[in-house]
């Protein structure tokens, strides 16, 4: 893969930083990449390949590249880390470390004079978490405190701006991230990008490459930000070989840039007790994916993720952003479990546990029977136990023939 | 702070609470030039005594002082990962500071030292840098940390100890002027608080090299200690990305590097320093007299096959002269969990034209999986010998060692 020619094309209201990437071993289209950010932040934006690097790195991980070319300057430093990031990505899912060239050679980048650190925000309770947090640990001298939050359109939903539902989850978290912005003292950042096009599917954009975005979103700001924190979605009970990791996001780090990964130690309900104590922010939660919702409201309220958060809020004491505070066992029955039960079974159980120790036997019963619904599915899904070891025995030796008469078979009946 | 052997010395008493285990008193003694900025940090003993402490269940630990948030954040979640590792802790002990918790500003203009042992991923770390920043980056290493003590329990200030420190003395120091860095030496009894030799390995390793760091953070707001394991083969081991930036605060940056490369692919970059490679220390025990490294225990024989393989073998000095021999490797044992290091030398050395050498190694490399499967119960004899012993109380064992005895 070739990366090359970089551009800035400059307008009133935006400034567009872009660049080609070639495929040399995949049969796949040359893309242009870029990231679009206020015209005001111009003087603050590189000149250098390097936040193309990551991600062109990445997918070229994924497709077999077995190069990658940069045709220009790159950081020593980020060079190595993003072998590093590749490395550990073909470790946990098979494939080949792309080497790296520079065609004008390595160039150790210089930070900024002063120090200035950034949060990527997206107004849920993982980045509000890492905000409330830095504002506990650091006074607004130390160069740690958080200024600006850096906020990503074209993430979960690709192209951004393309679908009613994209959209409206953009309108939401603009809205949404201003508000906490304003509430503690940061600056927003508004970017977009087109990253996803270089490989728009979403198991890949979650198993290895939501990080890599957010961090090449920062290396195009690093004239601006020495720092740059992405919050933990996974706690480490949790932690697995995923796209944002405690040991893959910090090796996107250059030499004048840090990949910081906060918030692996606490767990989400960890993470909405501190919050409890910050009810102002609280009010601008958005953790809802779904929509386009027609309303002003930031959250559905209805969805698996927002009644857990509900629950969560709940269980802390506290009201967030939702319509209906509160919820009750009624609410989580027959709840609708999304597209990555595996992901929330975890989450259910805690929150089980947690009314059990607040003395709410009905509530708590409710979210277990969540949790075990959701990792009844998770078992299925890993084939686990004397069951899934005999749906492999089936697929390898019989190419699924039992799974099919018995799905036949239970049809009839 | 008073005087100690080896230099200005900062100490603390460590009693412990749960834990039936005798006081201790652990120390470091710090080279003049180092001590100057030092002082008796309190972080510096909260991050040398946590890992101990989690093994012993010691159910919290008071600090006398104020410690930083972000180290306090940092060991839960190096208690959370041990949790997840084999032999999980039992408690997780709270942390309480006397004086609360403090986030110290880091120096004003950035400074940054490395870990120095004379082992191939440390002198990859000094060459490295040296290549990649100017004289003038803030991520340009300007001096050599070289922590001793550790390979001693108990001893850190015998005679033993201290010839073998005087034997590696002109060593480093020829390396660091090579490097252009200062040396500078640290020297600590921080195994006293648990001997074991694995729990070191395992556990303890990065906690005991970095923690000493907090005492002259005001002299190098990063150090920098060279990854072991590469990222496409992370194990749990003593020191591992995971864990060593974790053992940082807000005023102390921890960098844990050169996590993508191979030791074969680091002793190719340092072919660029032929120097180094003929100063090269991977041997922790070797007889006086001799070579720096012995050149006959595992580790060596491992090292100068890398040598071999990555084209540097004639730059060595410090060992033993000649090639490592199919014969060599057939009386070798193999340490528990190093055969992905010796896998990733089979296709070089074939590309040379070694293949007996590749064939002996992996030959040993199945020998070695097979013992572990037997060890651990993972072969076929292992459900037969849990009935055996859970079952019929051990009386197959017995009849067959008095058959084959």
């Amino acid at each position: 893969m070739r990366v090359f020619d970089a551009r800035r094309e400059t307008s009133a209201e935006i400034v567009r930083l872009s660049a080609s990437v070639a495929w040399e071993d995949s049969p796949r289209p040359p893309r242009t990449i870029w990231a679009e950010f206020p015209a005001e932040l111009e003087p603050s934006l590189s000149e250098e390949l390097d936040g193309f690097t990551i991600v062109a790195a990445i997918v070229a991980q994924h497709h077999g590249e077995r190069r990658l070319a940069i045709e220009g300057t790159l950081c020593p430093r980020l060079a190595g880390n993003v072998s590093a990031a590749t490395s550990l990505l073909a470790g946990w899912f098979g494939g080949f470390v792309p080497g790296i060239e520079a065609s004008r050679g390595f160039a150790a980048r210089f930070s900024p004079p002063r120090a200035r650190s950034a949060l990527f925000f997206s107004g849920g309770i993982d980045s509000l978490f890492a905000l409330a947090r830095n504002r506990d640990r650091y006074s607004p001298a130390h160069p740690a405190f958080f200024r600006d939050a850096i906020v990503v359109d074209g993430y979960c939903f690709h192209p951004a701006g393309g679908s009613p539902r994209a959209r409206d989850y953009w309108r939401r978290t603009q809205r949404a991230t201003s508000s906490a912005a304003r509430i503690a003292g940061l600056d927003p950042v508004f970017v977009r990008t087109n990253f996803r096009e270089l490989e728009d599917d979403f198991d890949f954009f979650g198993a290895k490459y939501h990080a890599a975005m957010l961090a090449a979103v920062a290396h195009l700001l690093s004239p601006r930000v020495t720092s740059a924190t992405i919050s933990s979605g996974l706690d480490v009970p949790r932690l697995r070989p995923w796209g944002s990791h405690p040991v893959l996001d910090v090796l996107y780090s250059g030499s004048s840039l840090s990949i910081v990964h906060d918030g692996v130690e606490s767990s989400r309900l960890e993470k909405v007790d501190r919050l409890a104590a910050w009810p102002a922010v609280l009010g601008s939660l958005m953790v809802c994916h779904e929509g386009p919702l027609g309303t002003d409201a930031l959250n559905c309220g209805q969805c698996e993720k927002c009644l857990r958060t509900r629950a969560a809020l709940e269980a802390a004491g506290a009201s967030g952003s939702f319509e209906t505070p509160g919820v009750s066992a009624a609410d989580l029955r027959d709840l609708p479990l999304g597209p990555h039960p595996w992901a929330v079974a975890g989450y259910w159980a805690e929150l089980a546990d947690r009314f059990r120790a607040r003395e709410r036997p009905e509530m708590s019963a409710a979210a277990g029977e969540v949790a075990s619904r959701a990792g009844a599915i998770t078992r299925w899904h890993d084939g686990r136990g004397w069951k899934g070891a005999f749906r492999r025995l089936d697929r390898r030796f019989f190419g699924s023939l039992l799974l099919r008469a018995s799905r036949q078979l239970r049809e009839r009946t | 702070m008073g005087r100690g052997t080896f230099g200005p010395r900062f100490s603390a008493t460590v009693e412990w609470e749960d834990s039936e285990r005798r006081p201790a008193e652990i120390w470091w003694d710090l080279d003049e030039e180092l001590a100057t900025d030092a002082r008796p940090e309190p972080n510096a003993f909260l991050a040398a005594v946590y890992v101990p402490a989690l093994r012993h269940g010691e159910r919290r630990i008071a600090v006398e002082g104020a410690a930083c948030p972000v180290l306090g954040e940092g060991l839960g979640a190096i208690a959370s990962i041990f949790s997840s590792w084999p032999t999980p802790p039992s408690v997780i002990p709270v942390i309480e500071p006397r004086d609360g918790w403090t986030a110290s500003m880091p120096r004003t203009r950035p400074a940054a030292a490395g870990y120095l042992t004379g082992g191939v991923d440390s002198l990859h770390l000094f060459h490295a840098n040296r290549e990649d920043f100017p004289a003038d980056h803030p991520a340009r290493l300007s001096h050599a940390l070289w922590v001793r003590g550790l390979d001693y329990p108990g001893e850190e200030e015998s005679p033993r100890a201290d010839s073998q420190y005087a034997r590696l003395d002109s060593t480093l120091s020829e390396i660091a002027a090579g490097a252009g860095v200062g040396l500078l030496r640290v020297t600590t009894n921080l195994r006293r608080l648990d001997p074991d030799l694995s729990f070191f390995a395992h556990r303890y390793l990065g906690a005991s090299l970095l923690s000493g760091a907090h005492l002259f953070a005001r002299r190098f707001s990063i150090v920098a200690l060279a990854s072991s394991w590469p990222a496409e083969h992370l194990v749990p081991w003593g020191t591992h990305p995971l864990l060593d930036t974790r053992y940082g605060s807000s005023a102390l940056t921890i960098r844990h590097e050169a996590l993508g490369l191979g030791r074969v692919a680091k002793l190719e970059r340092l072919r660029g320093w032929p120097d180094a490679l003929a100063r090269l220390v991977t041997c922790s025990d070797a007889p006086a007299g001799e070579t720096l490294n012995c050149g006959r225990c595992t580790k060596c024989a491992r090292t100068k096959v890398e040598m071999e393989a990555s084209g540097t073998l004639g730059f060595a000095r410090s060992f033993p002269p000649g090639r490592v021999t199919p014969e060599t490797i057939a009386g070798l044992e193999f340490d528990n969990g190093t055969e992905y290091f010796w896998e990733t030398l089979v296709a070089p050395l074939r590309a040379l034209g070694r293949d007996a050498l590749a064939s002996a190694i992996e030959t040993k490399i199945r020998e070695t999986v097979r013992h572990r499967r037997r060890v651990e119960g993972r072969d076929w004899t292992g459900p037969l010998r849990r009935f055996d012993r859970e079952v019929l109380g051990g009386r197959i064992k017995t009849i067959h060692r008095s058959i084959f005895r």
